[in-house]
């Protein structure tokens, strides 16, 4: 089973909205997590200028030694990105998954406001369980 | 709830016994809640239904057949089943939104038009409930959000007095909700990036109404740049019932659907204006809202390169 190390929502202006990390390894303290995800913000803008390919959208995957670093945008500028262990398959349908979730239990409560931190207890629930079980990859779409 | 599709198979078994006076006078649920032993064999059957349709991984065959044997054994022995549970009609499955369960709106074929005879117009809308594993879709009435619009604007009125402002409100109000819903439907109804504005309003109209309202529209009367079209609305869920005031002519009932267009295209970097032309509440024979592009926002970075 693929190790997720940890799990970033940034909104489309770059402020981390959610951050949530499993396991031990690669654990973050508060300002390293903002730190990465505005390093990947920006990153990620940089890589679309950079691109010698026309219409890029972006770094989708990131390969280093130690981890993957995968990366999903949605047209409306959200980003969802996680840091695995190399090789980790699904992460493309997982990302998917927890967008579908971020619409579900964050956006359709009345009582989120739009680009601030994520508090929801739902999407806690919902999101541990796809992550823990690896359920992305049963559900095959 | 399965009890019709059940009544045939099994009635012989279970049914042939119970008398329409036996059911109402409870004589049948004191004789299951005497019985200890049934009742919490009941119990048991109905946390293991609950428990394979929560489990991880979630094993959909597995839920069927524990949402049966609840299902069957509870008939046999006449307890009635937990009104907090829903079950699907074909399938027998437990239903958990989120789980198992996909909730639409679904707006009733009957393709009756608003005259002044209400009385006989049955139109009615629809939740469906879908289950994930027989693909079912479970049908329950929906008047409730038809009403629960209309109490919506009622109280608007009462509380702005200008019909001009509830008009605003309500555009507002669906820009609320367009910022939010737009992520949904990019989420769940896997479309790509659209070319251009033909295709954008094109989507809209097939896969976007279909998706919220239930109902399809069609894009015409586009101009000779492109960037203004009109989206006309045969049918709408949100009028069933209602007839306008002489005192509210100048309301736009619908205004929050525009306000809704508005509040998606504006998340995906398009400004638009969306006004309505014609209303079968005023009169018309259709529903028609012009969308025009005012700009298109590129998405880039406000900083210049060179600086």
């Amino acid at each position: 089973m693929a190790a997720i190390y940890s799990l970033y929502i940034i909104n489309k202006s770059g402020g981390l909205i959610y951050y949530k990390d499993y396991g031990s390894a690669g654990r973050m303290d508060t300002n390293d997590s903002l730190r990465v995800a505005s390093l990947w913000h920006s990153m990620h803008a940089i890589s679309q200028q950079l691109s010698p390919v026309s219409g890029c959208l972006g770094i989708e995957l990131l390969q280093a030694d130690t981890f993957d670093l995968h990366c999903f945008q949605s047209l409306t500028g959200t980003k969802f990105f996680v840091v695995c262990e190399p090789g980790a398959q699904h992460m493309e349908n997982l990302l998917k998954f927890v967008y579908e979730l971020y619409t579900d239990y964050v956006l359709k409560n009345p009582f989120y406001e739009m680009e601030m931190p994520i508090r929801c207890e739902l999407f806690d629930i919902n999101l541990t369980q796809a992550v823990q079980k690896d359920r992305v990859a049963f559900l095959g779409r | 709830m399965g009890k019709k599709g059940r009544a045939q198979k099994l009635g012989s078994v279970s049914h042939t016994a119970i008398s329409l006076r036996e059911e109402a006078t409870g004589k049948i649920q004191t004789k299951a809640a005497s019985n200890t032993k049934s009742k919490s064999r009941f119990e048991h059957l109905k946390n293991l239904a609950l428990w394979a349709t929560t489990n991880d991984p979630l094993i959909p065959s597995l839920a069927a057949f524990y949402g049966h044997q609840y299902a069957t054994f509870g008939e046999a022995t006449g307890v009635p089943p937990d009104p907090s549970l829903m079950t699907c009609q074909r399938c027998e499955t437990v239903l958990q939104p989120g789980f198992n369960l996909t909730v639409r709106i679904e707006k009733n074929k009957s393709k009756v038009r608003h005259k002044r005879k209400k009385t006989d117009n049955i139109t009615q809308n629809n939740v469906v409930y879908k289950c994930h594993f027989c693909l079912h879709q479970n049908r329950k009435n929906a008047e409730l959000f038809t009403l629960t619009y209309g109490a919506i604007v009622r109280q608007l009125l009462t509380d702005l007095e200008e019909v001009e402002e509830v008009n605003k409100q309500l555009d507002q109000m669906g820009y609320n909700i367009g910022i939010r819903l737009i992520d949904e439907f990019l989420a769940k109804s896997n479309v790509s990036r659209c070319n251009d504005f033909r295709e954008t309003t094109d989507v809209i109209a097939k896969v976007g109404f279909k998706m919220f309202l239930g109902v399809t529209a069609s894009v015409t009367n586009w101009d000779a740049d492109g960037t203004c079209c009109s989206i006309v609305l045969e049918d709408n869920p949100l009028v069933d019932f209602v007839e306008l005031p002489d005192n509210c002519q100048g309301l736009y009932y619908c205004n929050i659907l525009s306000g809704v267009i508005r509040g998606a295209l504006d998340m995906v970097s398009m400004k638009t204006e969306v006004t309505w032309l014609r209303d079968v509440l005023r009169g018309d024979d259709v529903f028609e809202l012009q969308v025009k592009l005012l700009k298109h926002v590129p998405e880039e970075y406000p900083y210049k390169d060179d600086e």
